[in-house]
């Protein structure tokens, strides 16, 4: 398994694309999970955005050689199916889905978007079907943030929140008189006062429905920590080239290693121009000379500007130490999204020791 | 480059509030930092924001610390960052005035996780913040322009949906005025800007576009466009074509690669201008220091 983190923006499901071409090139049968691809990308996969439904369910990525799959994480799909396949179908299970919040909000729900990319990620894998899976990651503001979801949906439900919720008929007296705190009460008060009870009661009837799920969400979001953690899953960040991006990516680098998480390569996307001389000789004699000099004068500025950047990268790469592989791709004049583009990129990477 | 007539920036001296969006990647927490920098410069107080759990302007700027309180940098603009925490957390501290209810509030377990799963309540917080100064509520803000350095497209326009969202669900109570009173302020283009930053390239381009059109319907209200990191092609393109016949393998080769980035400049320029009033342009900066960076944005930005 490979897991392509990020923050939004870099250019993350192109390179899970790329990589999954690659691995399906080896020999591999690969699927490739792709979060939200632009519409070209999507349309060299095979995937239909239109047909929602469709297109979670991988197809067959035409390739000229390799066997490769493709699918669309769509969170809400997944979210309201695995809802209704715990629930039971309870009334429970009804409420959620009848809940206004739930409605309104679901895919904003802190961790909802991680935990169904990764159940995705479980279903998958338990499917048997593959040599390889490549997991592109949904676009959070920091690439930390898909890392620890597993660990936030837990600490989420856990039982001490959920038990609040645990007899509607209770909500008035019973429930806040028994089970929670003086201070919890207070709290809650104190909420109510500031948001309506109108809220508090919409939040106590998703909580009321949710805890129905609560037990199956959890032994999932186990599961998929310990397939995250597990020796075959490997992690692959990929970032831009930006100073800043850059310590963000040391830094995902050792919350990696605090998780038990394998970091295996990172991979800077859009780092170099491509199609820049080397080197220029002498002037010809019959150019103007005030535009040459103008030209070589920007020309030595532009080159001056990526050699620095080369040395930040050369830092950056010693920085991270041997068992982390480092791949440059350059900044291709057009955008990546036909499968020979895909076929070119997957190149670059296997050129670079990523596969 | 052609230039329109209009400024993209025509609003921006009445407004109090600026949201920069763009697709990830394209550098909108740099042109941020540039606007805030120029209105800064036109004397305006100006407090720059970033928002969420963290923080790119403190790697950025290179600073120890970056939180909830202003404060000043060299840049004339104070900076500060706001997470749905924190924004709460003063919003609560200013309702229920007393520190130990408060304190009950926010260090309460049970409370905590409330807080970060209830839907919305996170949203909400956040953006009751920005508009607290135009809405007078809450601690004072005393600032002429707050620039907020918003989410990437996709997150931004869920953050702006929330109010809807939160109002569909709960008209009523505190939560549903508030809703609403936020709501109002986001469509207020008198008070409210919104900035979409993006690159002359075919995927920026397509999802400024998609995101204006979002916006029109979440807010009924219109994007500026700041295209960034033109590359400034040092002569005029006859002269470049001139360079590449003459000297093949040499300078000629770099004249034949501007030639292409003109191209593609010229192409998305015209479908940006072709929907937009005016498009704000800022070339590539050839610096790896970030005050450079800022300053050299803020002063193109003036200009165009």
């Amino acid at each position: 398994m490979v897991i392509c983190a990020g923050s939004g923006g870099v250019g993350k499901t192109t390179i899970a694309a790329a990589l999954g071409v690659r691995a399906a090139g080896l020999g591999l049968r690969t699927l490739v999970l792709t979060v939200d691809p632009a519409k070209r990308l999507a349309t060299a996969l095979g995937l239909d955005l239109e047909q929602q439904q469709a297109a979670t369910t991988p197809v067959a990525v035409p390739l000229s050689f390799g066997t490769l799959s493709a699918a669309v994480i769509n969170s809400r799909l997944i979210f309201d199916q695995f809802i209704r396949e715990h629930g039971g179908g309870s009334e429970a299970v009804a409420r959620v889905m009848r809940n206004r919040l739930y409605q309104q909000l679901s895919t904003t729900l802190a961790g909802s978007q991680e935990f169904t990319a990764l159940e995705h990620l479980l279903q998958a894998r338990e499917s048997g079907q593959y040599d390889l899976i490549v997991l592109d990651t949904p676009p959070t503001k920091h690439a930390v943030d898909f890392l620890t979801a597993p660990q936030r949906i837990s600490s989420l439900f856990q039982d001490a929140v959920t038990r609040w919720f645990m007899n509607p008929s209770e909500r008035q007296g019973g429930l806040i008189a028994n089970l929670v705190s003086r201070g919890t009460r207070a709290a809650i008060k104190s909420l109510e006062s500031l948001t309506g009870a109108q809220f508090i009661e919409e939040l106590f009837d998703f909580f009321a429905g949710i805890r129905s799920v609560q037990n199956v969400l959890r032994s999932r979001s186990e599961k998929a920590l310990q397939l995250l953690q597990s020796e075959t899953t490997n992690f692959l960040v990929v970032t831009s080239f930006d100073n800043a991006k850059l310590i963000e990516a040391k830094y995902l680098q050792n919350e990696l290693r605090r998780l038990d998480y394998r970091l295996r390569a990172v991979v800077i996307n859009r780092a170099f121009p491509l199609g820049i001389p080397t080197g220029v000789s002498s002037p010809p004699e019959n150019v103007d000379h005030l535009v040459y000099e103008k030209v070589l004068a920007f020309y030595q500025k532009f080159n001056a500007y990526y050699a620095y950047r080369y040395s930040l990268y050369q830092e950056f790469s010693h920085g991270l130490g041997k068992d982390v592989k480092t791949v440059r791709i350059p900044e291709y004049q057009r955008d990546i999204y036909g499968l020979a583009d895909l076929e070119a990129l997957a190149g670059v990477l296997g050129e670079g020791g990523m596969a | 480059m052609p230039q329109n007539q209009a400024r993209w920036d025509s609003a921006l001296p009445s407004q109090k509030i600026l949201f920069v969006s763009g697709k990830g990647g394209v550098g909108k927490s740099l042109i941020a930092a540039g606007i805030a920098r120029q209105q800064a410069h036109a004397g305006r107080r100006v407090l720059l924001v970033e928002i969420g759990d963290n923080s790119y302007y403190r790697d950025f700027f290179g600073l120890e610390r970056l939180d909830y309180q202003p404060q000043a940098t060299e840049l004339g603009f104070d900076l500060a960052m706001w997470s749905g925490e924190t924004s709460l957390k003063d919003y609560v501290l200013y309702y229920l005035k007393i520190e130990r209810v408060f304190r009950l509030f926010f260090e309460n377990k049970v409370m905590r996780a409330l807080i970060n799963v209830a839907p919305g309540l996170n949203e909400i917080s956040i953006l009751g913040k920005i508009t607290s100064g135009v809405r007078k509520i809450g601690p004072p803000l005393p600032y002429d322009l707050v620039v907020v350095d918003c989410y990437a497209t996709g997150h931004a326009l869920a953050l702006f949906q929330a109010p809807r969202g939160i109002l569909e669900a709960i008209g009523i109570g505190p939560m549903g005025t508030q809703s609403r009173e936020i709501e109002s302020v986001l469509k207020d283009p008198k008070v409210c800007g919104y900035a979409v930053v993006t690159l002359l390239e075919e995927m920026p381009v397509a999802e400024t576009l998609e995101f204006r059109a979002e916006l029109r319907r979440i807010l009924g209200v219109e994007p500026a466009v700041i295209a960034n990191k033109v590359m400034p092609v040092p002569v005029e393109r006859a002269e470049l074509e001139t360079l590449t016949a003459a000297d093949p393998g040499g300078l000629g080769e770099f004249a034949k690669y501007l030639s292409a980035i003109e191209d593609r400049q010229k192409q998305y320029l015209g479908k940006l201008s072709r929907e937009f009033e005016a498009v704000g342009q800022v070339p590539l900066v050839f610096s790896n220091d970030p005050k450079e960076l800022v300053a050299a944005t803020g002063e193109a930005l003036r200009q165009v």
